[in-house]
């Protein structure tokens, strides 16, 4: 039977090979450089190593020990609170800038694509030290602001930890509404003019048009800036890092112990325990797919029902 | 029936240079990376080759690290190449983090490596045992023991101490930094030796804490913290059984004392590394802060170029034992094909007083060999304008030459970070200076768990570990 099969996708192959030759380059350079790692790193969670000695077969052992530690679900409540939290200001004010650039109550789109980009391509570490100027205890600028309408300075990346948070979704947000922005913004300019006009005959107001209509219009375009926020939210680590002053604890109490930098602290950087390391990646890269998965379900879902 | 023929042997042709391409992409390296370890009789002929034909070795050579590496080696290369004029240098350089990263990629992967890389003090420990790093002693680096300093020589041999992966390059005495200006106005002394006779004890630094500190506007610490990690800067975490030591002579004093600073707000509360810590250091508003006596050559150029006169450098306060912070090292990976030209290299830079001297004048990276003090002595004891005549410098030799060893292990970088963030939840949560201690000890043991395991691992497999 599996011969048969065999035969007839090689069959398959001979009758096209020269599509397929054209295809190869890919696929042999996927193989080696994109399978090959992602399969040999699945490998590698079962194992200790730490890079050049000798590999000790643990079986489930990394998975066990990463699901006992306590430091695993603080950086991952802290992550998901971040994350979960930084999406809202992410979402809305993403669809709401493109809106109004879209519109024709500004001009100079491109001027304010540009801005509102800029924070994506800048370097994490340079935009983390300004945001640390901002958010210091004595001489950051919110703080002096506080002191002008009278309240008392807040300790934003020290005292308890529980504020280096609020200093990191700032930082997140501000990131990432603009690479929102700007592909919402694509996204609005894809919907044709007739349907805006016809809204606007309609006595549609500007909410209405928003909420009606150009965000179901969007939706495969939201989910997919959600997928890559979400993986953005997994990866956060430069931020936090830098914000504690590199501190592989993430501040006080925690407080900005985020999941990549629990990971990035077992190995390459904070120490050589390239087992461990890989199991942490690879719950994560689980934990990416499930969101992705739920979000593709409730967006898909929602459409069925609305129906246009 | 030509058409046919023409096509097949297109298809052929076309699959071929598909796959060349394709394969030339992953086959690149092979020639560089020659990753069988040195034989002895090689690395006999290359020691000799460097001690006594210097002007035959030739070649180009790589060699990576961060800065202010590249400025240093940049200002003993004229010597370098007086010595060995046929040796060519490219220096690649990037931040330490990216160093690193790249450095562990491309020995555990068997390319890609430079043949000579800088490895900072708090790694050491990942390398030490590696088989990818050449062992210096088969090059003889044996005799070079005694030149240099005992604790520095020690963090570079492997945990069975058969091998030598590196030299080292520099230390951090560590010096107490602090305002001449201010002490001078609240009517402090401001003579190093004077400064600390006074913050000898406990209650005279408490005293100074809160002569010069004005609330709001003017602090005595970056964070109180550090009366705390200074304690521990040395990355003295652990014993050879790996037991972790918390406590330290005299520890719940320091903590008590850091507390009242902390409570009566005469320390900043932030990072000695923030934008605000220096931004204070130039302004004189955080008026004192111990450092590697690398923090002299920080202050001149980055820090506060302004500021000279305006600064006094002396010992740790409290009556702590000297004590250093970092130091740097060289290794030359297995895969180096020119170990000669890197060995060269290693031995002028680092091995001889020329070199380090050279780069000490340039960037103050004081000198792990010992040598290099005693060929230019006015150069360690001269008095430096920025110090206001002081000798920094001088301060520095007495304690480099006291600082004990120390055994480190691949959990002292996150070790080192809880120091800080434990003493201040502590701080707090109004803890007293025993729970502080202790809350320190859980939060170590918690987070470096994992990469505890990993060393024994390493251990075990250098036969060190039942």
């Amino acid at each position: 039977m599996i011969l048969l099969k065999v035969a007839g996708v090689m069959h398959a192959i001979k009758k096209n090979k020269v599509a397929y030759a054209y295809i190869a380059p890919f696929y042999i350079l996927f193989i080696i450089f994109g399978l090959f790692p992602m399969v040999s790193g699945f490998a590698l969670s079962f194992f200790r190593w730490d890079g050049l000695g000798s590999m000790n077969f643990l079986g489930l052992g990394n998975y066990i020990n990463l699901f006992n530690d306590s430091l695993f679900w603080k950086a991952l409540y802290n992550t998901l609170f971040i994350g979960i939290i930084a999406h809202i200001p992410i979402l809305l004010g993403g669809l709401i800038l493109a809106y109004i650039l879209n519109s024709d109550l500004i001009r100079g789109q491109n001027l304010f694509k540009t801005i509102y980009f800029m924070p994506m391509v800048t370097s994490a570490v340079a935009i983390t030290i300004i945001f640390q100027n901002l958010f210091g205890n004595n001489y950051g600028l919110i703080n002096y602001i506080f002191g002008l309408f009278g309240k008392d300075p807040v300790n934003w990346l020290g005292g308890d930890g529980s504020f280096i948070k609020v200093a990191v979704i700032v930082m997140f947000a501000w990131k990432w509404i603009g690479w929102n922005m700007v592909i919402y913004l694509a996204g609005m300019q894809g919907i044709p003019q007739e349907i805006y006009e016809a809204a606007k005959i309609d006595g549609a107001s500007h909410t209405r048009v928003v909420f009606n209509i150009v965000i179901p219009l969007l939706k495969p375009i939201i989910l997919f800036t959600l997928i890559q926020s979400t993986i953005g939210m997994f990866n956060l680590f430069t931020e936090p890092f830098v914000l504690t002053g590199n501190n592989w604890g993430g501040g006080t109490n925690g407080g900005g112990l985020t999941l990549m930098m629990y990971l990035l602290n077992k190995a390459p950087q904070g120490g050589n325990a390239y087992g461990y390391a890989s199991a942490i990646a690879y719950v994560m890269t689980f934990m990416i797919v499930c969101v992705a998965f739920i979000l593709n379900k409730v967006m898909n879902r929602n459409e069925v029902k609305g129906g246009m | 029936m030509n058409k046919a023929f023409w096509k097949k042997s297109m298809g052929i042709i076309l699959a071929f240079v598909l796959a060349m391409t394709t394969l030339a992409g992953c086959g690149g390296d092979s020639g560089s990376s020659s990753g069988t370890p040195i034989t002895e009789e090689e690395a006999q002929d290359i020691a000799a080759a460097v001690d006594e034909k210097p002007t035959e070795i030739s070649g180009t050579i790589e060699v990576s690290g961060w800065p202010s590496g590249d400025d240093a080696f940049e200002a003993a290369m004229a010597g370098f190449n007086e010595k060995y004029p046929n040796v060519d240098v490219e220096l690649v350089f990037t931040d330490t983090t990216s160093h690193h990263q790249a450095l562990q990629s491309a020995l555990v992967a068997g390319s890609g490596a430079t043949d000579v890389a800088m490895v900072e003090g708090a790694y050491i420990s990942q390398y030490r045992d590696s088989v990818a790093l050449t062992d210096l002693r088969l090059l003889g680096a044996d005799a070079l023991a005694d030149d240099f300093v005992d604790f520095k020589w020690e963090q570079a041999i492997s945990s069975d101490g058969e091998r030598l992966v590196a030299i080292p390059w520099d230390l951090g005495p560590m010096l107490y930094y602090y305002r001449t200006d201010v002490f001078e106005e609240v009517g402090l002394p401001t003579d190093p030796y004077e400064v600390a006779d006074l913050m000898s004890t406990w209650d005279g630094v408490l005293e100074v804490a809160e002569k010069v500190s004005i609330p709001g506007e003017r602090w005595f610490l970056p964070s109180a913290a550090y009366l705390y990690q200074w304690m521990f800067i040395n990355r003295d975490y652990y014993d050879e059984d790996l037991n972790l030591i918390i406590e330290r002579e005299g520890d719940l004093e320091a903590l008590e004392a850091a507390l009242t600073v902390r409570e009566n707000g005469w320390d900043m509360n932030v990072d000695m590394w923030s934008g605000e810590a220096y931004a204070a250091y130039s302004a004189g508003t955080c008026v004192t802060v111990a450092a590697g006596s690398w923090f002299s050559g920080f202050l001149k150029t980055d820090i506060d170029p302004e500021g000279a006169g305006n600064w006094g450098a002396t010992e740790l306060p409290g009556d702590m034992p000297a004590t250093n912070w970092g130091g740097s090292f060289l290794v030359i990976p297995e895969q180096s094909d020119n170990k000669e030209a890197a060995w060269a290299f290693v031995k002028y830079m680092l091995a001889t007083a020329e070199g380090q001297n050279d780069m000490f004048r340039a960037v103050d990276y004081f000198p792990a060999y010992e040598p290099a003090w005693e060929a230019e002595p006015e150069l360690y004891t001269a008095s430096d304008t920025y110090f206001a005549g002081q000798s920094p410098n001088a301060i520095a030799t007495e304690i480099a030459s006291q600082v004990p060893i120390v055994y480190n292990t691949i959990m002292d970088v996150t070790a080192e970070g809880y120091l800080y963030s434990s003493f201040n939840a502590g701080a707090e949560a109004g803890e007293t200076p025993e729970q502080i201690r202790e809350r320190l000890r859980t939060d170590i043991e918690a987070a470096t768990a994992e990469l505890k395991e990993q060393q024994i691992q390493t251990l075990r497999d250098a036969g060190l570990w039942e």
